[in-house]
């Protein structure tokens, strides 16, 4: 080892090298605790949410999304590249604290021996790949400019940063390896190699002051790189991988439960009110723009963005880092710095109301951020409960489920008229002998004639099959799902506590509904209520029926039909098979699939309540659906949700579009055998 | 017994939720009654209230009553019944009616049956229908132990008939001035000339069935003819035929008017939340399938084109009788 080739060893601006680069890292390392501190104290202000629990699971998923990036190569480009850059920053971590110790320490090798040699190979190879990468990224970023990013100087500048890091320690070691061969071993480092070859006939002064240079260029990208994450969206850098680890377990279709009773704020309207965890989710953000190209909103003109509404969160947090400092640490007099409100400022009203709760964002988001839903229904939470400021229609909704049970305030007394000439019972009825399952009829299936006309289908299938079933009759009542999604939390929990409190009471163990959102909010939000059964969702138990052969579907329907995923029912609850399942079985009937279908499927504009309000912003979500499905050219088209079948009915309507929407158990019982729909029940 | 009516006028022209109270207090009585007119140039219109029952109008004619003042017109009211000492009171349940009744009726330490729809006298007592819970039952009331009686009757329930006799007498009445706590500064009225649909006692409304904006005119001339608002469903509000004002269902208004006509309207659930309550709903609908004739009172299957025409003719021929 040379020793002298160690910038260093000799001296910078008149100053012992090692003394300047000794100060350089002692800065370097106190404004990055310093940055870090700042941004840590700010996330211990913000509201607690336990993500301590299950490390198991989070250590397992940190290793599945973070290091393995599984949710990266949805875009293949993209996830390629990305893999290419990140492996090699964990590589390279030792090469670069390799190089600060050596600055520090003249002579000292981290990695002595044949681990040198063997380090050496994969420093030199990673080097390369992450050159390939920037190389990728510029090339996208320059010419194939994809919709979804914002083409940001900040993002040009990290891979100007990252691209010098690698030039400069690949020249800076080429010049090394000319002026002292013997300390690099060359045969493990191809790139070097090369690189040496070129340099090879420089003169040694002129190779030396290269070397230098390059040194010191080097090590100064590097210290001045770490301090620039944290005011960067490159923050995701250090903070993806406790984001992943930290993030949600519980089912996606469970919203918080806040406890009304003691609490004194409702919901979320100043950055104190975040989490910690949603805090953390918006340094995360790295703008890749995935949720919002798959957002229905942002696609359809409205005001929502998630890639902008989590930017925002995050500016809101940064905006107010100085003053939740101030309080926190206690100092009187200090002047508390002017803010934006969160609401209203950073982020409109509109924006708050846009939002179905699709949970494509969400799903589509690789660093599991969840950028709009739960801090949207927070958001809303606060809207309803503190101001009373929502759009005006929604009262009729709000008033309906009050009063009624029911969003559209029909007699409570009638929920049950729909099965008056069915050989239905209820559990009243059924009390004392044994039922197989409770079937949840939902508010559409009791009251709006087109479910009305599936909850009959439902009806005679288990006839058919010989379920014994009952049904809650008047003593069911509106699962609350808008009502919570809209943020009015008091009357979600009403209708939940009176739900479970009816369903413990008949000792119900296992239910049947056909309206995703029922079967989500009890599935997924009833357990914290103490609603704690099996749920199965319509296409579910059909689906095992016909495959069991208690349900045979024989009659042909000779149509070509595509399918519409239900938002709650596939992407929230991973229901995708059961209802094709059923079509495939259907003798005649052709599945052909959309282009947005299963996990990409979009959603039809009625999920978070978005059915009882207005859609008065940018081009109609139902209608962009509906284009879909028409170019799809089938003759139908199957749902499997009683609103997906109203907003794909009025958008129908108004394309007149000539495919036909049906539920998929109005076919499967068009399907089925005549045989012992009369024995049934 | 002995009637008061308060008369309600707007810019001198008497109200004829007013004139039915007026009528009601003649049938009642079995014959004239007094009536009180408070307002500013209001004497010319009191001579008209003969025909509707009114022997003798008690007018307080002042520039301090131009525009509505509570205090005023209740002082009014109450100076009236000082000279008259009637045994009832009756007044319209509008606005105005709903204000006056109780702060007169607090004066008085009496009770008020309010919002009748129908009132009858048993002895010596009133007795009243009114709707409660949203109009899904309805109450039989009396005023209890109060000596003076009041009641406001619902608008467009009682007939206001007419007959010809002689011009009542008309006492001016001299009100001591007073320093109105609260007064009208102005009065705003809206822009549209639109009868609002969620104020409207008759609504007609229009569907996909209409087939298009430009058959807004056939709609518009049954709407004429029965003096009703223009409603709409959601379909031909989001397709742009008119605007969102004119939307009656779940995310437009809510009305429960006395009378409905839907035409062309097969009755989505969104749309029968907006109208469901409504008193009487007549269905005009092509298919016999439509989930409007649930509903309906009286439904009708048959092409909207001709049906709307000959039913405006109908209505016109029978209020020209």
């Amino acid at each position: 080892m040379n020793h002298f080739l160690v910038p260093t060893a000799g001296t910078t601006a008149g100053l012992p090298g090692r003394v300047v680069f000794g100060a350089l890292v002692l800065l370097a390392v106190v404004v990055f605790v310093y940055s870090m501190t700042r941004r840590i104290r700010v996330l211990a202000a913000g509201a607690p949410e336990n993500r301590f629990d299950r490390v198991g699971t989070r250590i397992w998923k940190t290793l599945e999304y973070a290091f393995a990036q599984k949710r990266m190569f949805r875009d293949f480009y993209a996830g390629v590249f990305h893999i290419l850059i990140f492996a090699g920053f964990v590589v390279l971590i030792v090469r670069s604290l390799s190089l600060v110790v050596e600055g520090l320490v003249p002579g000292f090798t981290l990695l002595p021996g044949a681990a040198g040699d063997a380090y050496t190979l994969v420093k030199d190879v990673f080097e390369v790949l992450v050159l390939v990468g920037v190389a990728m990224a510029v090339i996208r970023r320059a010419f194939a400019r994809p919709p979804r990013l914002d083409l940001t100087l900040d993002a040009w500048f990290i891979l100007f940063l990252i691209a010098l890091l690698m030039a400069t320690d690949l020249v800076a070691d080429g010049a090394r390896a000319v002026l002292a061969p013997a300390s690099i071993p060359l045969a493990w480092a191809p790139a070097v190699s090369a690189v040496a070859g070129m340099l090879r006939g420089l003169p040694g002064a002129s190779l030396q002051r290269l070397y230098d240079v390059c040194w010191w260029i080097h090590l100064a990208d590097l210290l001045f790189f770490a301090n620039y994450l944290p005011y960067s969206k490159h923050f995701h850098i250090i903070v993806s991988i406790p984001n992943i680890f930290f993030m949600k377990l519980d089912p996606m279709g469970r919203l918080g439960t806040p406890d009304l009773e003691n609490s004194e704020r409702f919901g979320v309207s100043r950055v104190e009110d975040l989490s910690w965890k949603s805090m953390l989710d918006g340094y995360t953000c790295t703008e890749c723009g995935r949720c919002r190209v798959v957002c229905p909103t942002a696609v359809t003109g409205k005001p929502l963005d998630p890639r902008v509404f989590i930017a925002n969160v995050r500016d809101a947090v940064y905006e107010a880092t100085p003053s939740i400092l101030v309080a926190e640490s206690g100092r009187g007099g200090a002047e508390i710095p002017a803010r934006k409100d969160l609401i209203g400022g950073w982020i409109s009203e509109e924006t708050i109301w846009a939002c179905t709760t699709c949970g494509f964002c969400t799903t589509a988001c690789p660093v599991f951020i969840i950028p709009a839903v739960d801090k949207i229904v927070e958001m809303r939470r606060y809207l309803v409960l503190e101001k009373a400021e929502f759009p005006k229609e929604m009262q009729t909704a709000f008033r309906g489920m009050e009063t009624n049970g029911n969003p559209w305030g029909i007699a409570a007394s009638s929920r049950a008229d729909w099965a008056k000439d069915l050989p239905v019972m209820t559990m009243a009825e059924a009390e004392g002998s044994p039922v197989d399952i409770l079937f949840w009829v939902g508010c559409a299936g009791s009251y709006e004639d087109r479910a009305k006309k599936v909850s009959r289908a439902l009806v005679e299938l288990l006839g058919a099959a010989g379920i014994r079933f009952a049904i809650l009759g008047t003593e069911e009542t509106c699962n609350g799902d808008s009502a919570r999604r809209m943020g009015n939390e008091y009357l979600f929990q009403i209708l939940a506590r009176q739900n479970v409190e009816t369903l413990n009471g008949y000792g119900v163990k296992k239910i049947v509904t056909n309206c995703p959102h029922c079967f989500n909010v009890i599935k997924n939000e009833y357990p914290p209520f103490g609603g704690n059964y099996e749920v199965m969702h319509g296409t579910e138990l059909v689906s095992r029926l016909v495959s069991e052969g208690r349900i045979r579907l024989e009659n042909a329907i000779d149509q070509s039909i595509t399918f519409h995923d239900p938002c709650y029912l596939g992407r929230y609850n991973d229901v995708y098979d059961a209802p094709r399942a059923i079509l495939e079985a259907i003798p005649g009937l052709r599945l052909q699939e959309l282009p947005r279908s299963r996990e990409k499927g979009l959603c039809c504009g009625a999920g978070g309540g978005r059915m009882w309000m207005e859609e008065k912003l940018g081009t109609r979500i139902n209608q962009t659906r509906m284009q879909e499905i028409v170019e799809a050219k089938t003759d139908a088209v199957g749902v499997s949700c009683p609103f997906c079948m109203v907003m794909i009915g009025n958008a129908r309507e108004e394309l007149a579009a000539s495919t036909q929407p049906f539920d998929v158990l109005e076919l499967a019982r068009r399907s089925m055998a005549q045989t012992k729909v009369e024995a049934a029940s | 017994m002995k009637f008061l009516v308060f008369i309600e006028q707007r810019e001198g022209k008497v109200r004829k939720a007013s004139l039915e109270a007026l009528s009601l207090a003649r049938r009642l009585s079995g014959g004239p009654v007094a009536a009180v007119l408070p307002g500013q140039g209001v004497t010319a219109a009191a001579k008209d209230l003969g025909r509707y029952g009114a022997g003798v109008v008690y007018v307080a004619d002042s520039d301090a009553l131009a525009l509505y003042s509570n205090q005023g017109y209740v002082g009014a009211l109450d100076a009236a019944a000082k000279k008259e000492s009637p045994d009832a009171v009756l007044l319209a349940a509008t606005s105005m009616g709903k204000d006056v009744a109780p702060r007169f009726a607090a004066r008085r330490d009496a009770g008020v049956l309010a919002d009748v729809m129908d009132l009858r006298i048993e002895g010596d007592r009133l007795v009243a229908w009114r709707p409660v819970y949203s109009g899904k039952a309805r109450a039989e009331v009396d005023c209890g132990i109060s000596t003076l009686q009041i009641a406001t009757t619902r608008p467009n329930v009682f007939p206001a008939e007419a007959q010809e006799v002689a011009e009542p007498r008309i006492e001016m009445l001299e009100l001591p001035p007073i320093s109105p706590r609260a007064r009208v500064v102005r009065v705003e009225t809206s822009e549209s000339k639109e009868l609002d649909v969620s104020e409207a006692d008759v609504i007609v409304s229009g569907g996909r069935g209409i087939k298009g904006p430009e058959n807004w005119p056939m709609i518009r001339d049954l709407q004429q003819a029965l003096g009703a608002a223009l409603g709409a469903s959601r379909a031909v509000v989001d397709a742009g035929w008119i605007d969102h004002q004119h939307q009656v269902g779940q995310t437009g208004k809510v009305v429960s008017p006395t009378l409905y006509v839907a035409c062309g309207i097969s009755g989505a659930i969104q749309h029968l939340a907006g109208m469901g309550s409504s008193k009487v709903i007549v269905a005009l609908n092509k298919d016999p399938e439509a989930p409007i004739f649930k509903v309906a009172t009286y439904g009708v299957v048959g092409d909207i084109f001709q049906l709307v025409p000959e039913l405006a003719k109908a209505v016109r021929a029978a209020k020209a009788e």
